[in-house]
């Protein structure tokens, strides 16, 4: 019966995986359009993909997009969080509700919203336009680990620190900072992956003039199927792997996309 | 600092994030049903006259309750087969005191940290008709012909299911709160053999955060549309895809905009009807 | 004039009232215990006092200081929390040093301070510890010494020894008690365990709903009790009815007995007994209407004392006697027995209105 129920396990993460491990294995095919098993293994798809400027260019605005959109959100999304975290009955569940309604929205229908009132103000495929649009889109994340984080590790340590004769301020920089800096981090990397992932939205606002990594990968893929998206993908899979292991090892992960409260 | 002046520097923090969102989330949002009465000239143009044509487009076709229906559906079989797969998961990282737990925890929410796209191209790789599962099974000699797992409505689902599973994973792990491993050491003291004491204690208790579960999977469902567009090739039409479509290859903004607003209120509804049947068990 | 005076001190949680017009006065040097049942409102009354809550009106005076306008951070009390709430991050070193570095201490003399409050509370060995590496008496320990370390002028205890274990809690009581002789800090002790108020304090408040019940030193509590609620809530004590006859006599129901007692209005009464006021004697040959008797129905030896419970006309009755007593062996279950007492141990109240 346990051998059952642990093959069933398996099965169950084999399927959860597996786009994801077929995608590496493919990087490393030597045909020139997919299809499996490879006849061959070869690197050369990494060296197509490191010649393709444009991929370069959208790599470097994505990155570009997301750092500044983990400063914005972070900017004014820790503060509201402590707002909101401190705050008592009704106020603080109606704040909270507030600031984390971006993520009941459908991706499409954000981004219309946003293409209905950019266009006006020529903020469609711009630069600023989309980190907006990413700001609003990872703005929840922020609110919930943050008010998670504020909440449970640091309330009593700050009571105590002012019966010391912290005043109000020096309770922050002394105590609540120290203490919620795993949650900043793992805020901080939630907003990036989040940003640098975002795809539909984004199609929504981007355009010939602007467009970033993710959007150039789904042009890609709806019109050609080779390894080279292949190689792309699994850069990139590397790259959100190593952000991974760093917010797993300050709050952990659960504790990062869990429901606070 | 007295109390008031606490309150009011709590505000002020506050106050850049709540006005950030009032333009950048609130104000689109209205926006949208005053886009929804707007005038949609032909060639995309759009002449700011109130006027209810596109609401009434919207309710004469009938094709827009084909999107309902394929939208629903879509969401019910990936949610369902997105538990089926995350149930097992759930129970066994809830339940292990392995040392690996906390990586296979990572291993099972993975596909959040991945960009949809990518995910799907997998997807394109596994279920295509030279990909991984019909390439080893002609390799293997059990079929002739490649079995059509792409670019239609199984490839979707599947595809869709993947991308569900953290969500189902996480919930389920929430609601197993209230599994305690007395009560079923207590059915077994009582004569259950494991297979009923699953049935008859474990899955009851485990039901609210299933039902959660279900939720989440179908609100995300319904909102998805990396995956219908790309592993239904285009021939897949769901709400999603349809906003989208009108907003850029038809180009009637307004359209898209009554589209949306029969979205969201969709999702309200199934929220409020989630919240009815919880709280009456509750 | 007291060294703190609190006047008609109301605090409310949100729209519930929890203290109603609390007035009380601490001397120099005290060492009181608020005591009282969940929810009585004692931790509350500790929080306003140290800043942390509002009180909706009422004055708190340090000092001949008001206190009631200053922010928490500038009331000078040492609270010790409940769970401690050391800071994670520090060294056992750095968390008593940090009220120091608000004050503007520099590391010479407050290193020195530092040292000196360790050995306080024999943690000196420990000073570069985190508070995680720490048991839970050492933690403790350490939440003690970071608030007598910056010389308050009040000390404040929150139940902090209820995460403790029995034996653990015992040996601090003695040592808690002994450095307060010592630093002669006045301190304000709340604790749900009567026990721990009775062998530590100067003095005891006794809470309920939000309002003093009774206020005065161990002793004086337990012998003398204000009402059937603080009678109750301290040690044990036995029940019997009766009716008072106005002139200074006391007859128990549902018995012919007579005993003199104090002079109350004529009517029914409520008497109360401490187990160990009450004498258990063989039955003598004479029926006596001045003595009460009734079988043993049950017998417990708890090490020091036993306890004997027997069963009388007027309800079952537990009986106290030290273990050490040559009766211990004589009375067994199912004997009968006569019970009496002294008319001066009998703790007499009108009886109170029946509950709904």
């Amino acid at each position: 019966m346990r051998v059952i129920g642990n093959l069933i396990v398996a099965l169950a993460f084999a399927y959860v995986l597996a786009p994801i491990l077929i995608v590496v294995v493919m990087s490393f095919s030597i045909d020139a359009y997919i299809v499996f098993p490879p006849s061959g293994w070869s690197l050369k798809w990494y060296g197509e993909l490191w010649q393709r400027k444009e991929f370069h260019d959208g790599l470097m605005v994505s990155l570009k997009i997301a750092a500044m959109v983990t400063a914005t959100a972070l900017i004014i999304g820790v503060p509201a969080a402590l707002a909101v975290a401190r705050g008592q009955g009704r106020w603080r569940d109606l704040a909270y509700a507030y600031l984390t309604a971006p993520q009941l929205v459908p991706a499409v229908v954000l981004g219309l919203m946003l293409l209905l009132v950019f266009a006006p103000f020529r903020l469609v495929a711009t630069l600023p336009g989309v980190v907006i649009a990413h700001v609003v889109v990872t703005m929840p994340f922020v609110i919930r680990i943050m008010v998670t984080t504020f909440s449970t590790i640091t309330a009593d340590c700050e009571a105590a620190a002012a019966t010391l004769g912290a005043s109000p301020l020096k309770v922050f920089f002394t105590v609540t900072l120290p203490l919620s800096a795993p949650g900043l981090l793992a805020a901080a990397a939630i907003a990036f992956i989040v940003s640098f992932d975002e795809t539909v939205v984004t199609l929504f606002l981007s355009g010939p003039r602007f467009t970033t990594l993710p959007v150039q990968v789904f042009n890609y893929v709806t019109t050609k199927t080779d390894p080279l998206i292949a190689a792309l993908s699994t850069v990139l899979l590397v790259f959100t792997a190593l952000l991974i292991a760093a917010v797993e090892r300050s709050i952990g992960i659960v504790q990062a996309v869990s429901t606070p409260r | 600092m007295t109390a008031l002046s606490q309150r009011h520097t709590m505000a002020m923090i506050l106050a850049p994030a709540v006005l950030f969102l009032a333009g950048a989330f609130m104000l689109p949002l209205l926006n949208l049903g005053r886009l929804s009465v707007f005038e949609n000239l032909p060639g995309g143009a759009i002449r700011e006259t109130l006027t209810l044509a596109n609401y009434r487009a919207f309710l004469s076709d009938s094709f827009n309750l084909e999107l309902t229906r394929n939208s629903c559906l879509i969401a019910v079989q990936a949610s369902l087969l997105a538990l089926l797969v995350g149930y097992p998961i759930a129970l066994f990282l809830y339940r292990t005191t392995s040392p690996w737990r906390g990586l296979l925890l990572v291993a099972a929410i993975s596909p959040l940290f991945v960009s949809g796209v990518v995910r799907v191209f997998g997807w394109l790789v596994i279920l295509g008709d030279t990909g991984f599962i019909n390439g080893g099974f002609k390799w293997l000699g059990l079929i002739d012909r490649p079995l059509a797992l792409i670019f239609n409505w199984t490839g979707v689902v599947i595809g869709l299911a993947e991308g569900l599973v953290p969500f189902v994973v996480l919930a389920l792990i929430s609601g197993f709160g209230r599994l305690d491993q007395n009560i079923e050491d207590a059915a077994a003291t009582l004569g259950a053999d494991p297979l009923r004491r699953f049935l008859t204690i474990t899955l009851p208790l485990s039901m609210p955060g299933i039902l959660l579960a279900f939720l989440i999977g179908f609100v995300v469902s319904m909102s998805a549309y990396v995956s219908p567009r790309i592993l239904g090739g285009g021939r897949i039409f769901v709400l999603a895809t349809e906003i989208y479509g009108q907003t850029f290859e038809l180009n009637n903004w307004p359209l898209a905009a009554v589209l949306s607003l029969y979205m969201l209120l969709l999702l309200v509804l199934l929220t409020l009807a989630y919240k009815k049947l919880t709280e009456r068990s509750a | 004039m007291a060294f703190v005076e609190i006047r008609s001190l109301h605090v409310s949680y949100g729209k519930t009232q929890v203290v109603h017009g609390l007035s009380l006065d601490i001397e120099r040097g005290e060492f009181l215990a608020l005591l009282g049942p969940s929810g009585c409102g004692k931790t509350t009354v500790l929080r306003a006092i140290s800043g942390l809550l509002q009180p909706s009106s009422g004055d708190i005076r340090v000092a001949d200081t008001n206190v009631v306008g200053l922010p928490v951070h500038k009331r000078n009390m040492g609270y010790v929390f409940q769970n401690y709430a050391l800071f994670p991050h520090m060294s056992v070193a750095r968390n008593i040093a940090y009220g120091l570095s608000m004050r503007g201490l520099g590391s010479a003399e407050s290193g020195k301070r530092v040292q000196d409050v360790l050995e306080l509370v024999r943690m000196s060995t420990l000073s570069r510890r985190k508070p995680k590496q720490l048991s839970g008496g050492q933690q403790q320990r350490v939440a003690l010494a970071r608030a007598l370390v910056i010389e308050p002028q009040l000390l404040l205890l929150d139940e902090c020894l209820s995460n403790l274990d029995a034996k653990l809690r015992e040996e601090l009581r003695v040592e808690i008690r002994d450095i307060q002789k010592r630093t002669g800090v006045t301190t304000l002790f709340v604790t749900h365990d009567q026990t721990e108020a009775m062998t530590m304090c100067d003095r005891i408040a006794i809470l309920d709903h939000g309002r003093i019940a009774q206020i005065g030193n161990p002793r004086d509590i337990y012998e003398r009790p204000n009402s059937p609620f603080v009678a109750r809530f301290i040690g044990r004590i036995n029940e019997i009815s009766g009716q008072s006859n106005g002139a200074g006599g006391i007859s128990l129901d549902k018995t012919n007995i007579r005993l003199p007692g104090p002079v109350l209005r004529s009517g029914p009464v409520l008497i109360m007994l401490r187990p160990h006021r009450i004498t258990i004697n063989a039955v003598s040959p004479a029926a006596a209407s001045d003595r009460l008797t009734g079988t043993i129905i049950r017998k417990t030896f708890i090490g020091n004392m036993a306890e004997i419970a027997v069963q009388t006309a007027v309800g079952v009755l537990v009986v106290e006697i030290s273990a050490a007593s040559a009766d211990l062996d004589h009375h067994q279950q199912g004997d009968t027995v006569t019970l009496t007492w002294s008319a001066a141990d009998m703790i007499v109240f009108e009886p109170e209105e029946a509950v709904p």
